[in-house]
Parts: structure tokens; sequence; C-alpha cells
């Protein structure tokens, strides 16, 4: 029995292709590794005891972000691909399933991948190697909502950069009248390395961005349902 | 402007109507007066000026922008969808993507549809990115998953640019066996092909000028 429908897993499927294919993406992957390599390389020619950090694992999952991450439909916009395929083959809803499913599958990939590197880098740290690309791969999906709203308003490539901003900017806006303690209880970035039971705010600040994105359907209806060339 | 019917195509049941139709764009009415109706049968032609408002009309009757004043109503017959199909030439392919992709992603949204009977896709590598095809290649992949899809109302917004004479031959036959059945609206600075000659409005200083099928051919 087909789960999603075909519209969408074909969707989902191409756009996924077009990540994997892009310069951006490959761009990224290089950024990531190079930025990845540079902290495994300070950790390991540091005196022990070693530190406990994530060894540039989060600049570097930033580096990839701001290359690579983004849904497509801006894109897709700026082409007039959405004035082609929404309406003439496919719903808007559909469209949107489409594009959301791929940036999802993209991220899995990209934790996957992430988690092999760190892992290999790290000489077998596995702890290390799941726990931070876990925890980037939260916070990057709770920021999907964001991506979404911002490829819906902006015509950009680099809609992952301009949600890092964004984010950033209001986190850093938030601490300074609320102090860091509770904004980062807020998100859910209260976490302690290696304990994976401490992602379980962030995990559940992922899940309510999925069921955000269900409510954002109507802005997508809205700037899709009258998809004009440009 | 009194409503003007193809009495060649008056018994078949596909239409569009529009009634005191006003058109803008952006803040500036290119069409302020419309009545028309064209009926299945033959291709209708938008022609005019470049900035007479033929891409603003045509936008209007797909349903892809609001009309400023007046009606557009689609009559489709019983049992077939509503949902008019439009091309615009500024759509392009995705970069990134390659024909096999492309070809793999409209496959199964063109499923149980027939094929063309007119070569209009181009004969091109599987693995040939999609970026580096040229705009008439380009445009021939798009139409022809285009065309394959069925629905009573096909909106074309100038389909001919950047095709050679054999895509325009191949889509010209497409339009006309098409228009047999649905409603085919083309705007275009193009000639219009005699074969698949219908009736033409000529939008011109905010007027549209309707010729019949009869006038047209003469």
């Amino acid at each position: 029995m087909r789960i999603l429908p075909a519209a969408v897993t074909a969707i989902a499927d191409f756009e996924l292709r077009r990540r994997l294919r892009s310069r951006a993406s490959l761009v990224g992957a290089i950024g990531f590794l190079l930025v990845l390599a540079a902290g495994h390389y300070l950790y390991w020619t540091a005196p022990p005891p070693r530190p406990e950090d994530s060894r540039l694992f989060g600049d570097a999952f930033a580096l990839f972000i701001i290359a690579a991450a983004h849904l497509g439909i801006s894109d897709d916009r700026m082409h007039g691909v959405d004035t082609f395929l929404v309406g003439n083959l496919v719903s808007p809803a559909r469209y949107v399933a489409g594009k959301i499913l791929g940036a999802f599958a993209f991220l899995v990939i990209l934790t996957a991948g992430a988690a092999v590197v760190a892992a290999a880098l790290s000489l077998g740290d596995i702890a290390y190697a799941t726990w931070y690309p876990l925890q980037y791969a939260l916070m990057a999906w709770m920021c999907v909502p964001l991506l979404l709203l911002v490829e819906l308003v902006m015509e950009t490539r680099n809609a992952g950069a301009v949600v890092l901003i964004l984010f950033f900017t209001t986190l850093f806006t938030l601490v300074h009248f609320h102090g860091a303690v509770r904004v980062t209880t807020w998100f859910g970035l209260r976490t302690t390395p290696m304990e994976f039971g401490s992602l379980g705010p962030l995990a559940m600040r992922a899940l309510g961005s999925s069921a955000l994105l269900l409510l954002l359907y109507p802005v997508c209806r809205w700037r899709l349902g009258r998809a004009v060339p440009r | 402007m009194v409503p003007v019917s193809d009495p060649v195509t008056l018994a078949l049941p596909a239409s569009v109507r529009v009634e005191t139709l006003r058109v803008r764009r952006s803040f500036s009415t290119v069409l302020s007066s419309c009545s028309w109706e064209h009926h299945a049968g033959v291709p209708a032609w938008l022609v005019g000026e470049n900035g007479a408002g033929k891409s603003s009309l045509l936008r209007v009757l797909a349903g892809r922008a609001r009309a400023a004043g007046g009606a557009v109503r689609r009559t489709a017959p019983a049992g077939r969808t509503l949902s008019p199909l439009y091309f615009h030439p500024s759509i392009r392919l995705p970069r990134e993507a390659t024909v096999r992709d492309w070809l793999r992603l409209t496959k199964t949204f063109l499923e149980g549809a027939p094929p063309l009977d007119e070569p209009l896709a181009p004969d091109l590598a599987p693995d040939r990115r999609l970026e580096t095809l040229s705009t008439g290649e380009a445009k021939r992949l798009l139409l022809a998953a285009l065309l394959r899809r069925d629905s009573p109302f096909l909106f074309l917004d100038e389909p001919y640019d950047h095709l050679s004479d054999e895509a325009r031959a191949a889509l010209t036959a497409i339009l006309v066996r098409r228009a047999r059945h649905d409603v085919v609206v083309v705007a275009t600075n193009q000639p219009i092909p005699p074969e698949a000659m219908g009736p033409v409005v000529r939008l011109d200083g905010n007027t549209a000028t309707i010729h019949t099928h009869a006038e047209a051919a003469r």
C-alpha cells in the first residue's frame, strides 16, 4: 500500500536528485570536510587532556547549511518552474509536501554522511559521531518552517543562510532581554554533549516544527495557487 | 463590445467566455473591456504589439491572475476537470537536474496519458544536464510534457518562439488536433500557421478587436 501519493514522492525524489547534483551541495560538502578536519586536527594535536567540545562540528554543519540548505521553492519561482508544475501537473499541496519530503531526505543523508565522516575523523568515537550530527539535524529541522516562510516570501537561492541569520539574530535579541538560560531552554538548546536524553526537548521542538508546517499551508496555497511567471 | 461566437464550433461543449473583461498589468489597464466567447473546434489566437496585453489576458483566461473587472467563465463537458493548462515563455527547466530526472518526474504525472502523435520532444541523452539544453530543446521538453496532459483548456503564451521548423510543424499539428475537443488559445507574435487558423483577438490600445474564424481566414 502506498503511504504517500506518487506525486509527492516524485517531487521529493526529483528534488533530492537535484540537490545531490548541485554545485552548492558540493561546495557545502567540501567546506564541511575541511572545517571538520581542521577541528579534529586541533583536537588530536592538543596535549591531553583534550577538550570535550564539538571539534568545530557546529561550524562545519552551519557552513553546509549556508551553502546548500533550501527547499527549492524560491529557486523554482525564480525560474518559473512552479508556474509549470503547480496547476499544470501537480496541486500546490503535493508540490509543497514533495519539497519538504525532499528536504527531509536530504537532511537524513547529510546527517548520516556527517556521522560517518565524524566517526572516521574521531577514530571511531561513536558517541561523538552520532550525538553532534543528531543535535544539529534536529536544530536544522526545527528551523524548517522558517525556511519555508523565507522561500515563500523571498527570491533567493541561499535561503539557508537567510534562516541562519534570522535564527541567530532572534536568539541574540532574546538573550539580551531574557538571558541565555531562559532562551536556550525555550529553544531546547540546553543540552549535555553525548547525553542523548538531553536532546529530548530539542526533538520535541523539531516535531512541533513539523506540525507548524501544516499550519503554514494556507500561506503556501496563497503563494502558489496562482503561480504566475515573473 | 458584443460577444462573438465562432459559428463553426458553437455546438462543441468546452468553451471559454469573457464578459466585459478588464485586465490590468501592474498599475495600468491593458484591456478596458472585452467580451468574447470561444468554443473547442479550432485554436484561437491572441495577437498584438509587445505590451498590448496578450500575456496578461492569457493569464486571466487561464486563471493565473485576477481580472480587474468582468468575468471569465470556462465550461467543460461533464466529467472533465476544469483545471486549465498554461505555458509561459519565461518557464525554465530546473538547472541541476538531468534529462532522465525530468522524464522520471513527468512520467509520474502523465501515467496513462497517450504519447503525442508528433515528435515534439527532442531526442536527448538521458545523462545530459538540463542547464546545457538550448532554449528550443528545453521548450520542446516542457511542451511535450504539458501537451500530453488532459484538460479541456490549453492556454499557451508564445509557444512557437525558439522552435525549429520541424518542431513548429509538430506543435501546430498537435494544437489543431487538440483544439477539436479542447479550448486552445495561443498568444503569439509569430505568423499564425494557416492550417491552424481560427478566431483572432487583436489587442491594441486597451481594446480587443475580434475576428471570427471566417474573417481571419480571409
